[in-house]
This record gives C-alpha cells, structure tokens and sequence, in this order.
C-alpha cells in the first residue's frame, strides 16, 4: 500500500458513502445491545480487566473482518483492513455515545471510567456491524467481501464471528441464566443435539463444507459441524464470562448457560456466510 | 482453494477521510486503555455510601425530600437501601445501583413538614 496522502474528491465522496452505510450497519447491529439496561449498568459493574481483556480481544477479531468483510471497497491489503478497523471503532464509539447520550444514559457528571465502560462494550459491537455494513446493506451492486477465498480456518473464524454477531446480542440479559435454571439435564441435553442438528442443516445448505458434504458426509460433519460447534461453546463461555454471567455458578450451572448461549450462537455460526 | 484466488489490483493509497477516520479510531482505543489501566491500578476499596438531604417541599398532602446517596467507596453498590425518619414516621426508597464514586437520587415522603432535621440511613446493599 502507498502511504502517501492523496487527495481525489472522487475517491473521497465513494469513501463517504461507504463511511454513512458503516455508520447504518452499527446502529442496525447494536440498537438492540444499546436498547439493553444490562448493557448500561455493565459500565460501572464490569471490572476493568474485563473490559481491557474485551477491548483486547475485540480488536484482532474485528480485523479478521475487516480483511474479509470491510466497510469500504478499498479494504482489501493490511493496510486498508487496518485503517477500516480502527474507522470502524470511531464509527462504533460515536454511534454509541450520540444514541446513548439521547437515551439519557450517559450522566454528564459520570466518572469517566464509567462512560468509557458503557460507551466500549457497545462500540465493539457497533464497529462489527460496520465492518459488516458493507456485505449487508450493499444490496449485492458491489461485492466488498472476500470470503470466497476463505481457508479452513478462515471459515471457523467465520463461524466464530457468527456466533458472537448473534450471543453478544443475547448473553447481557438476565435471561440466558435464568433459561439454564428452568431446565433439567435431559432438556440441556436435548437442546444441545438439536444446536448441533440445525447447525449441521444450514452448515450444508449454505456450502460451507462445499464438495466434502457429499465425497465424505461424517467427515465433513466433524471437520465444520462438530468443529464449530466447539469453537462456539467457547465463544459463548468466553462471552458470559465477560458479561459476568458465571460469577457465584457452580460448574454444571455454567454449562448449562453455555450450552443455552450456544443455542443461537450454533445457528449464528452455521448462518456466517449470510450474517457474515 | 488457492487457485480461485484473484490477482489483486494495485492499491490505491487511502484517502484523507480514511486516514481521518482511522486516526481518530486510533484515539479513541488509546483513551480507552489508559482510562480502563487507571481504573485498573486505582483502588479497590469497598463501597461506602452516604447519604445527605437535598431539598423537602411540600407536594399536596405530602412533603417530599429528596435525598442524594453518594458512593466514595470504589466498588459499585447495587438495590442500596435509603430510609429516612421524621419522629417516629419512616420513609423508604431503594437505587438499583450507585456506580463506585458516583450518586444516586431518590424522594422519600412525609405526611408532615419534617421539624428538625430528617433522620437519614443507608442500611444496606449487596455487590453486583
């Protein structure tokens, strides 16, 4: 990439354009976390080494989308994906601080810890849906995305990010615990063989696995269904864990939660290719 | 896989707005690290609320106080308890939260014009 600065009104005005559709997919993916009170009181609740771990985690996942996805056209080199996923952070943290401020959530007397809290947690979501933008809201005239070109692992990266696209909506409520008390093992256990045969269906509907579906099915099943599956366990134990949600939980009550999380989060996987 | 991959076009350098953009997303995270380090590093004393009398007025039939509840402590207090007594009248308000250093805002009403001054407590509260 050329570093130089470059002035080219033509350029400019596509980049825009590009910059209004990033800011459209963070209002679309994150109204409902900035709708969420959980979301609000996390500000001040969460511990800072939390939300430092989130921040920290957040950034290399968001870049991963930025060289797949990327709002703007001009995405594609480190370079660009770089500047896109910092953009898309900007993007993210003034969504959240003018809908919040709106809102009457941010108290102007506030400590700034506790406005940076509120305003981070929904930045990172706002900056995935404006990296995200460009695939959702571009109505297919121009395609931004290059996961075509996805390898294996590209693709469980994929999965991955479905599944925090769908359990970071969900896992700040109250109510992913409290599903996981009202059910017995043989229902967690039921909902989790019903995770795994949705997200095997629309694994293979939507070609994940490709021509390996039909040479090597049992294959293919543990290569993307069993894989992502795990991957997304992971991803919703890591995303309770930072909302809090297994504070004070023996192990069992965690894995319900999880198994609960992982629920959307499978079918959010399984669905990459079209959230994504 | 590798096969399908297109010859990639020469890039072309980013523009002032993405430089812009990407800059200032660059402050923002920055900020918000030092922000979350010195949170990080400050300390962690327990939550300590007081609470003290803002204003009483009469409203109809009642008289309102208003009652301010401030958190020195450094940890965040959450269903904190408020109560207030006027003679041998008790009145009782509770805050779903008061952020560590911050307050909280809550009325407790009297049937009559408080005399003297407004007995105020904040018996108790649990963690987040």
């Amino acid at each position: 990439m050329d570093l130089s600065l470059a002035f080219d009104p033509s350029r400019e005005r596509d980049y825009a354009r590009d910059l209004a559709r990033a800011f459209a997919g963070a209002l679309l993916f994150s109204l409902p976390l900035l709708m969420t009170m959980e979301l609000w009181w996390f500000g001040f609740i969460l511990s800072p080494l939390r939300l430092g771990i989130f921040l920290l985690v957040s950034l290399p996942l968001l870049l991963g989308l930025a060289l797949y996805a990327g709002f703007s056209k001009a995405h594609r080199g480190l370079g660009h994906a770089l500047l896109d996923t910092l953009a898309a952070l900007a993007v993210g943290y003034m969504t959240a601080a003018v809908v919040l401020t709106l809102f009457g959530v941010l108290e102007p007397g506030a400590r700034p810890g506790q406005i940076v809290g509120q305003l981070t947690l929904q930045a990172m979501a706002g900056a995935m849906g404006a990296l995200l933008a460009g695939r959702q809201l571009s109505a297919g005239e121009d395609e931004t995305g290059d996961e075509d070109q996805a390898s294996y692992p590209g693709e469980l990266f994929l999965m991955v990010a479905g599944a925090l696209f769908l359990a970071l909506n969900m896992a700040p409520t109250e109510e992913m615990i409290l599903i996981a008390y009202r059910m017995s093992a043989f229902h967690v256990a039921a909902l989790l063989v019903l995770s795994l045969v949705i997200m095997h269906a629309i694994v293979f509907k939507v070609g994940f696995a490709g021509q390996e579906a039909h040479d090597r099915p049992f294959a293919a099943f543990v290569h993307y269904t069993l894989a992502g599956y795990g991957l997304v366990l992971l991803t919703s134990l890591y995303v309770l864990w930072v909302f809090g949600r297994t504070d004070g939980h023996g192990l069992a009550e965690i894995v319900d939660a999880v198994v609960v999380l992982s629920f959307p989060g499978a079918i959010g996987a399984a669905a990459a290719r079209l959230l994504v | 896989m590798a096969a399908r991959r297109k010859t990639p076009a020469p890039l072309p350098p980013p523009t002032l707005l993405e430089w812009a953009m990407g800059g200032l997303g660059l402050l923002l995270v920055l900020a918000t690290l030092a922000v979350i380090v010195i949170e990080a590093l400050g300390a962690t004393e327990p939550a300590r609320l007081e609470a003290h009398l803002v204003e009483v007025r009469p409203a109809g039939r009642v008289w309102l106080a208003e009652v301010e509840v401030r958190n020195r402590g450094g940890q965040t207090a959450a269903a904190v308890e408020v109560e207030g007594r006027v003679g041998d009248r008790t009145a009782r308000a509770s805050l779903d939260y008061v952020p560590a250093h911050g307050e909280g805002t809550v009325t407790l009403a009297f049937p009559s014009a408080p005399r003297g001054t407004v007995g105020l407590s904040v018996p108790g509260w649990t963690r987040p």
